[in-house]
């Protein structure tokens, strides 16, 4: 008994102190990237050709915005993705389903948000190897339990992403590999064409701390859908022209970001979340009983509601009224009544 | 000449405290991007800086206790005392942890006072009053000086680290960053400007 004790003990110490460094070391991608330590380094002074070489010469941009979709839409995936290409079936089936429901619209799904380079957990990367064992296996019941550490990781790069320090040079990273996916489908730069940010749980707090950059970066007004997102009080709501947030009324995973977070606090006025919500600019909906993940979340089409609509098709039609009544270009200045 | 153990801990744990508390606080390099020779040197020089203000908390605390209250100390004691008031700053590589790092660095800082105050008392004989006003005016009056525009001693600061590290100076993340955007922004306007009266 005492040695079975001793070895959960050590189990857990080992789990916890893994936990640990993996948090101390998370913000070193972002870091080193930016310092111009790894091999996918910007180049601050050679820019010109950088933007020359990314923007692909069969999709330049241009400025009018004629024949462009109305909306670009970029989906950013919860801390349990590894790769932009290895969605699971069910964010697979919703964007589908949406893109059906918004056919003005361009669905953008090729960026892995807990990336600066887009390079997914199972690609290039010093533990690739490791993670790629654990995507493998993680169907299996040891695999699912080893896929935890998929989702630690990624929510120690959430953390990055929210963090004053790190989160600029993290956020912007993001950023501009969302600006190359949006210039490789050839979006409009300077066109005024909406870029709506839709990030599902973690994902929710990268769709926000991209929404500077993308607006100073190529004139774009950023709106932003969080599918129960854990938002936290990065300063970078101040440039999403407004947010929609969905919260299924048995997810309690955004309450998170309600505690852990001072500028969520409501007696911190002066935050920029506070300010945000101030200006109502805040759109909560609740689309039902959805949990955060697995079996009766927003992605669900096995579940109903009570008017027999599954929950993935509600998501759907909320995200896509609250796209819908995004001014055009020619008509800024609020969003059009009943979005939500 | 052998140190005895108690000098020896006391190197130690300030050794460790500034190497950690320099690692913890090494985001602002990367921000910079400071090459791999760049970040050891300026580590080099940030650690210089950082015995500069200890050695004026030192003093301070010598100065204070001999003036205020007239019991002097040998200054190799109040060394120790001091140093071993640092203790916690080992864990100062903790600040690198996303979100709970401020907050950690903060709880450390006032271990570090708190501890001070404790040592400063047990070495002095002080009552908690003449311990706290020993310690803390120390730290006051670094603060005060450290951010009294008129002695310039930013000036001196960045001539320091441009003289050590080769970098002219230092900026947040936040403004080097918009910095890069806007150019890239910039250079991707004249891009697509370029094609349209191309085509």
């Amino acid at each position: 008994m005492n040695t079975l004790l001793t070895s959960a003990l050590a189990l857990g110490g080992l789990i916890l102190g893994l936990l640990f460094i993996m948090a101390l070391l998370s913000p070193l991608e972002a870091l080193t990237w930016w310092a111009g330590w790894s091999s996918q380094a910007p180049t601050p002074n050679k820019v010109s050709q950088e933007a020359l070489e990314e923007i692909d010469a069969e999709h330049a941009p241009t400025l009018p915005t004629a024949g462009h979709p109305a909306y670009y839409l970029v989906y950013l995936t919860a801390i349990g993705g590894v790769s932009a290409q290895e969605l699971s079936h069910r964010e697979q089936r919703f964007l589908q389903l949406l893109q059906e429901a918004l056919p003005e619209a361009e669905i953008i799904s090729d960026v892995f948000p807990f990336s600066v380079t887009n390079n997914p957990l199972t690609g290039e990367r010093l533990f690739g190897w490791l993670w790629r064992k654990i995507h493998e296996k993680r169907k299996t019941l040891t695999g699912g339990m080893l896929a935890s550490f998929i989702f630690a990781r990624n929510l120690f790069n959430v953390a990055v992403s929210a963090d004053p320090r790190y989160g600029p040079i993290n956020n912007a990273g993001v950023a501009r590999e969302i600006a190359k996916s949006l210039y490789r489908r050839g979006y409009p730069l300077a066109g005024g064409i909406p870029v709506v940010t839709m990030g599902w749980s973690g994902g929710g707090q990268i769709a926000v701390g991209v929404a500077p950059f993308l607006h100073l970066g190529m004139d774009a007004p950023v709106y932003t859908v969080s599918i129960g997102g854990v938002l936290t009080d990065d300063p970078g709501v101040a440039f999403v022209a407004h947010l929609w947030h969905l919260q299924g009324s048995k997810d309690k995973f955004p309450l998170i970001g309600d505690v852990l977070f001072p500028g969520r606090w409501p007696w911190i006025k002066e935050s920029a979340w506070n300010r945000f919500v101030r200006a109502g600019k805040l759109t909560r909906l609740e689309p039902g009983p959805m949990i955060h993940t697995g079996r009766g979340d927003y992605f669900d089409f096995k579940a109903t509601l009570p008017d027999g609509q599954p929950y993935v098709m509600k998501t759907v039609t909320l995200i896509r009224d609250a796209v819908r009544s995004i001014p055009s270009p020619g008509e800024r200045g609020g969003i059009k009544p009943g979005a939500g | 000449m052998m140190l005895s153990p108690t000098w020896q801990h006391a190197l130690l744990i300030l050794f460790l405290s500034i190497l950690s508390l320099l690692i913890g606080n090494s985001v602002v390099l990367f921000a910079n991007r400071v090459s791999r020779g760049q970040f050891i040197r300026s580590l080099l020089a940030f650690a210089f800086l950082f015995a500069l203000s200890f050695l004026f908390w030192m003093l301070s605390v010598q100065f204070l206790a001999t003036t205020l209250f007239g019991v002097r100390k040998e200054p190799w004691e109040v060394f120790i005392l001091v140093s071993y008031s640092f203790t916690p700053f080992i864990w100062g590589f903790l600040v690198l942890l996303p979100h709970l790092g401020p907050y950690l660095y903060a709880l450390l800082r006032v271990w570090v006072v708190i501890n001070l105050i404790q040592h400063v008392a047990q070495a002095y004989r002080f009552n908690l009053f003449q311990a706290l006003v020993v310690s803390i005016l120390g730290w006051v009056l670094l603060e005060l000086i450290t951010s009294l525009s008129f002695l310039r001693l930013d000036v001196l600061k960045r001539w320091f680290l441009k003289l050590t590290t080769g970098k002219a100076e230092y900026r947040d993340p936040d403004d080097l960053v918009f910095e890069y955007v806007r150019a890239q922004r910039l250079l991707a306007l004249q891009a697509a400007l370029k094609r349209e009266e191309g085509s």
